[in-house]
């Protein structure tokens, strides 16, 4: 598994890949600190007031928002890896250096996920460092967000980071299921962006059971849908249950692009 | 020489005197919505010899390929490769190179990039990547990117993933496929120095002719089932030969059918001569048209080509 891991690095780390997955990850947060700028005003008409920002939390409040993006992102990123291995005709090439299909998926998975991870860690130190550079500008007071708040800062950061990590799964079994790129990526976004909050906006109690609500939940540290320990509790679960189906796909079906 | 019927019974007695098979099926098959793309295939390949694995598109032998490099699960059958059996393709496969359906890599990476992930999988060191890169004269376009590769270039790239682990087999399937004349060449070269490594070759084709003048061995399969196989000697003795007869005019190409039509041989007009399908009546025929009249001013045996014997193996077509 270690040697499918590496190998999948080695895939992963043309620039191509680095420049368009790490670099939209990177503007996306950045664009989320901008808007977020422009938005807030003195009296909280705006979306976010100043006041708040210079919370303790004021700089994950700002993370969250782009929770979404990157979450789909990390699903979108590790459906193109893992679909493109069928596209290319590449898997039949991998399988015969690596029989055993289960260390081989695994590593590769366990690759692209570090991969999208590593992306979200730095995106979020990014966007950091240039909302220190932006918010004083606008009054905003930063200081709290690595003082009193260092906590809520790092602890958001983690849980965007496990978040990315669980989308990311769904995305290899998507990729698995359907083995194209478009269509891996097409039914995760609609089934994360609109079945999910179509579900959970008429149904509250459904949405407690969703997997792209819970991981919602998790980045939010808890929220309406769902409590944050029930959320990492059954975020998790599916998670698991997404790897063990996709080993099992991925194992038993014939290979034969 | 090994010829079974389609529907012969899979051969209990093993594999054919004096053959010590790299690889062996017995009644291995493949059905896929209810057709039987491979058919209890009992297939033989010799160690250390060059196997040409031939048949028409769509006969079964990329599947039956596949089965053995355990990408495709069998039906039923089963059978072994390198002394492992081909339900564990772990047991073998560090020991085989393959090139199947064409070079498969990703297009973003350069030549050595794409082996570089592939040597890594398998535990291969970076200087082995250079070597086979050497092997298949790539070194100078290694740094390039696939994308960019002509067709040849591709295939060589493909060969080169297939020599990574220094195979004791090597599968190549349809290597020759889109290359020039002198890529056809050299890819022949190329598998003779193998057989001289002691590797044991493996490779497919739907054209009979690519694998005439290297191929030690040859299994010819047909929708799926063992028309022939056995040494190519085997196959080019018994091909059949026939005779081209000419006479002074036109005239006489008729009367030259009909005399060896009475001799009790099929005879056609073709293109200002006759075709009689037995070359063994050359004397009798020149003495039964002196005596009709007629002067015979040529007269020609014809021996079947190889793909003329193939497809009387096989009774099709071949594309």
């Amino acid at each position: 598994m270690i040697r499918a891991f590496r190998s999948e690095l080695l895939k992963l780390r043309r620039l191509g890949m680095l420049l368009g997955g790490l670099g939209a990850m990177v503007g996306f947060s950045l664009l989320a600190v901008i808007l977020t700028v422009a938005r807030a005003d003195s009296n909280g008409r705006g979306s976010v007031s100043i006041a708040a920002l210079s919370q303790p939390d004021g700089f994950a409040s700002i993370l969250q928002r782009g929770s979404d993006f990157l979450g789909i992102f990390a699903l979108g990123v590790v459906a193109v890896a893992t679909a493109q291995e069928y596209s290319s005709g590449a898997l039949r090439n991998l399988l015969v250096r690596q029989p055993h299909r289960v260390r081989l998926i695994a590593g590769k998975t366990l690759a692209s996920v570090a991969y999208v991870v590593v992306s979200v860690l730095i995106a979020s130190l990014i966007a950091l460092l240039a909302a220190e550079l932006i918010m004083p500008a606008r009054h905003v007071d930063t200081s709290a967000w690595l003082g009193a708040g260092l906590g809520i800062t790092a602890s958001t950061v983690g849980n965007l980071m496990l978040a990315a990590a669980g989308f990311g799964v769904f995305g290899a079994l998507l990729a698995l299921i359907v083995r194209a790129s478009a269509p891996a990526v097409i039914i995760g976004v609609a089934w994360t962006v609109v079945v999910e909050n179509l579900l959970a906006r008429a149904w509250p109690n459904v949405g407690h059971w969703l997997p792209g609500q819970q991981l919602s939940a998790i980045v939010a540290g808890g929220n309406d849908i769902s409590g944050y320990t029930w959320a990492l509790g059954l975020g998790m679960a599916f998670v698991a249950a997404a790897a063990v189906a996709g080993s099992a796909l991925f194992r038993r079906r014939d290979v034969a692009v | 020489m090994i010829v079974l019927e389609p529907t012969a019974a899979p051969s209990p007695a093993g594999d054919p005197p004096g053959v010590d098979a790299a690889v062996r099926t017995r009644g291995l098959t493949k059905v896929y919505a209810g057709r039987a793309a491979v058919d209890h295939l009992d297939l033989v390949v010799p160690r250390g010899r060059i196997s040409g694995f031939v048949g028409p598109n769509g006969a079964g032998k990329t599947t039956t390929l596949r089965m053995l490099l355990g990408l495709v699960r069998p039906t039923g059958g089963g059978g072994e490769v390198l002394g492992g059996d081909i339900a564990d393709p772990a047991a073998y496969l560090p020991r085989v190179g393959a090139l199947i359906e064409g070079p498969a890599f990703y297009p973003q990476l350069s030549g050595r990039a794409n082996l570089q992930v592939l040597a890594t999988l398998g535990g291969f060191s970076k200087a082995r990547v250079d070597e086979v890169l050497e092997v298949v004269d790539l070194r100078d376009r290694a740094g390039d990117a696939f994308r960019s590769y002509s067709l040849g270039m591709k295939q060589r790239l493909g060969v080169a993933a297939a020599l990574l682990p220094r195979p004791d087999l090597l599968v190549l399937d349809e290597p020759t496929n889109g290359l020039d004349p002198q890529g056809i060449i050299d890819t022949r070269a190329m598998l003779r120095s193998f057989r001289e490594q002691g590797i044991t070759v493996l490779v497919s084709s739907h054209l009979l002719a690519e694998l005439e003048h290297v191929a030690d061995w040859l299994v010819l399969i047909d929708r799926g089932r063992l028309a022939f196989q056995g040494p190519i000697a085997d196959l080019l003795a018994g091909r059949t030969a026939s005779l081209l007869v000419a006479g002074e005019s036109a005239a006489d190409l008729e009367v030259i059918a009909a005399v060896a039509r009475g001799l009790g041989h099929s005879a056609r007009v073709v293109d200002g001569h006759v075709h009689i399908d037995e070359a063994a009546i050359a004397a009798d025929l020149n003495r039964a048209a002196m005596r009709a009249g007629v002067t015979l001013t040529e007269i020609t045996v014809q021996r079947a080509t190889l793909e003329e014997s193939f497809l009387a193996v096989t009774g099709g077509v071949q594309q």
